[in-house]
């Protein structure tokens, strides 16, 4: 099991300082995606285009960000060799990293998505199913970043699980924005972009999902992806 | 001396061997033996010594002579250093419980920004476990764009408010004190009520211009209809329509002007990107004034072609506040002046006037909504009591500070001076 202070025992110093950077930037990275994800959600609820733009525009640092950690990697790939736990950090970083970078990516469609709809007028549906599964996918993204920090599997395990949740529930919020949409055609346009700014955030959903399956991977060592319910997978390879 | 005496006792005590062994034939066997002696009943003291500092919470030893002084000295240092030390762990204990039953948050950071210590509150405000957080940074937890600018900012003067992120969101206020080799000390209350309450206010101002102003314009509608047509209506109506038309124009400009504080206010804290031609922004304000006071045109002084980031509409709207109150305060021939000019590390903007000027005690206060030096005169101007307060917000957005210089019956000078940060 890998624990917080193994990043600190290399003899050489620098390769510590190294390894420690690139874990740092990543988790500023997603502190700043995380932000750019509740306030996209706040502008297309608050129909707030000057805020959906200043978010628009501020894509670009975060695709700067993860070009460098990629930078950092490669380089650390290439002049320390990295074996054992150094490596799966590297690897997992550079994983990670795209997932978090493809999460800034929808959260600037969900603000352009909410200038659309700020354009569009009143909404019939108020919104509801965005802000609640907004909120959700936001937690789970802080919680999947929080296992990632603090190298907690318990934590990353629950978040993996949530997805099925927020799959769930987009399911339904589907079907009732349907409904909608059938009782007045006039809703169809507004009800398109509210799905695409749904469809949005449940793909973060996923891919906070997939940040916490590259933490398992991290501090177990076991590919959990594509596994049918984690837990048992986990169990499973326990008693062997 | 203790020393000097035990060790001639030892040589006495050989001596007195190697006598006895004279008498009884061989000195040095007697010598021999005499120092063995000693050096067995040494080896004994030493070893009963060193058992006793191995566990020194037994009583000492009972050892004669030298010995047994050392064993006391020895155990009275060591009882000083021990009551020493549970003195000082005893006030760092009572300085660590008090900072953790604090409401506040308290975190303490070491210098490469690892957490060394943090409290309950802390970890309830900022989502921290202790004890497994200790050691970990503190930006990879909190995770805040805002957060860790501040912190490696370095500059601590102003607290920073911030918006937690994570399942429950609270709003913070952080002081950090620096101390130490670099060490630095968070503490964190929680402001989200106050936050709360700030934003219905502000809401709530503009929520109710907004409803009042449309039966207003119904009012004014009907009052200008009729007052379209004086003639036709009974001198003592006349009046008191064009009294209430009077009022309603008045309240008209009132509710203009919360309308827009509230506007200003609720993005003050954007960034503000816009370059602002300041000079043209004079240029056309002057050109205004010169049809509402045809024969006092403003002076301009422009010896700076420097614009600045910023709001146009906000700076204009602060601007020509500042000049038409310099219109307001001064005679019918009064000048007002207005100048744009670079100084070493800012740009100003001052509007100058030969008015009536203002108390110097009343500086402070200038700035609150409807405060009035002079009530009769503020609504015979015709003014809303806003007008400097929507300057405030505007220099506070632009981050720009408001300067007040005047004496009364002197004039006055209102001065809006940039940070050159602010430039492009």
């Amino acid at each position: 099991m890998l624990k917080q202070e193994d990043y600190k025992q290399h003899i050489s110093e620098q390769f510590n300082t190294e390894l420690e950077e690139i874990k740092n930037h990543l988790l500023e990275m997603g502190g700043k995606v995380e932000k750019q994800l509740i306030e996209a959600v706040e502008a297309l609820v608050s129909r707030n285009t000057s805020v959906a733009e200043e978010i628009i525009s501020r894509d670009h640092e975060v695709n700067q960000m993860e070009m460098r950690i990629d930078d950092e990697c490669a380089t650390i790939l290439a002049r320390r060799q990295p074996a054992a736990s150094d490596l799966r950090l590297v690897v997992s970083v550079i994983k990670v990293n795209t997932d978090i970078e493809r999460i800034g990516d929808e959260a600037a469609k969900i603000a352009r998505q909410g200038i659309r709809l700020a354009d569009e007028g009143a909404s019939p549906t108020n919104f509801v199913e965005i802000r609640h599964i907004g909120s959700h996918v936001a937690s789970m993204l802080h919680k999947a970043l929080d296992a990632f920090a603090r190298l907690d599997m318990d934590l990353a395990v629950d978040v993996v699980k949530e997805d099925n949740d927020v799959d769930k529930e987009y399911g339904s919020a589907m079907r009732s924005l349907v409904t909608f949409m059938m009782e007045d055609q006039r809703n169809i346009g507004p009800i398109l972009n509210e799905m695409w700014a749904l469809r949005s955030l449940e793909r973060i959903g996923d891919h906070a999902a997939n940040i916490a399956e590259h933490v398992v991977y991290l501090v177990r060592g076991l590919d959990v992806r594509h596994q049918e319910s984690i837990e048992e997978y986990i169990e499973q390879v326990d008693e062997r | 001396m203790e020393w000097l005496s035990a060790v001639s006792k030892v040589f006495f005590f050989i001596a007195a061997g190697g006598l006895l062994g004279w008498y009884l034939g061989d000195p040095m066997v007697g010598v021999t033996v005499a120092a063995l002696a000693v050096v067995f009943f040494w080896s004994r003291q030493m070893w009963r010594l060193e058992h006793w500092l191995r566990d020194t919470s037994d009583s000492p030893p009972d050892v004669p002579g030298i010995w047994g002084e050392m064993v006391a000295r020895v155990y009275r240092k060591h009882r000083s250093a021990e009551t020493t030390q549970k003195r000082l762990q005893s006030t760092v204990d009572y300085l660590l419980d008090s900072f953790s039953a604090m409401r506040d948050g308290v975190v303490i950071v070491h210098g490469n920004g690892a957490i060394r210590w943090c409290n309950e509150a802390a970890q309830r405000l900022l989502g921290l476990q202790h004890p497994q957080d200790i050691g970990q940074l503190i930006t990879n937890l909190v995770r805040l764009p805002e957060f860790n600018e501040y912190l490696d900012s370095g500059d601590y003067a102003e607290p920073l408010v911030f918006e937690t992120t994570g399942g429950t969101r609270l709003n913070l206020r952080m002081v950090v004190t620096q101390f130490s080799d670099g060490d630095t000390l968070l503490f964190l209350s929680d402001v989200t009520e106050v936050v709360r309450t700030e934003q219905m206010r502000t809401d709530f101002v503009g929520n109710v211009s907004h409803e009042l102003r449309t039966p207003l314009t119904v009012i004014t509608g009907y009052l200008e209809t009729f007052l379209g047509d004086v003639s036709s209506l009974p001198a003592p109506y006349a009046r008191g329509l064009e009294q209430m038309a009077g009022q309603a124009r008045r309240m008209e400009s009132l509710l203009k002007d919360l309308l827009w504080l509230s506007k200003i206010e609720s993005t003050e804290h954007r960034v503000k990107n816009d370059q602002v031609d300041v000079p043209a922004l004079l240029v056309e304000l002057a050109d205004e004034i010169s049809s509402i006071y045809p024969d006092r045109p403003l002076q301009l002084e422009i010896s700076c072609q420097e614009g600045i980031l910023g709001e146009y509409r906000e700076l204009y709207s602060a601007v020509s506040n500042l000049v038409l109150n310099g219109y307001k305060y001064s005679g019918p021939d009064g000048r007002v002046f207005a100048s744009w000019r670079a100084e070493a590390g800012c740009i100003r903007l001052d509007v100058v006037d030969q008015g009536i000027g203002i108390d110097p005690v009343q500086f402070p206060r200038l700035t609150e909504r409807f405060y009035r030096v002079d009530e009769s005169r503020s609504l015979a101007s015709g003014g809303t009591g806003l007008g400097l307060a929507i300057v405030k917000h505007v220099a506070t957005a632009h981050g720009a500070e408001l300067k007040i210089d005047s004496k009364p019956g002197q004039g006055s000078t209102f001065s809006l001076v940039f940070a050159h940060t602010n430039k492009r």
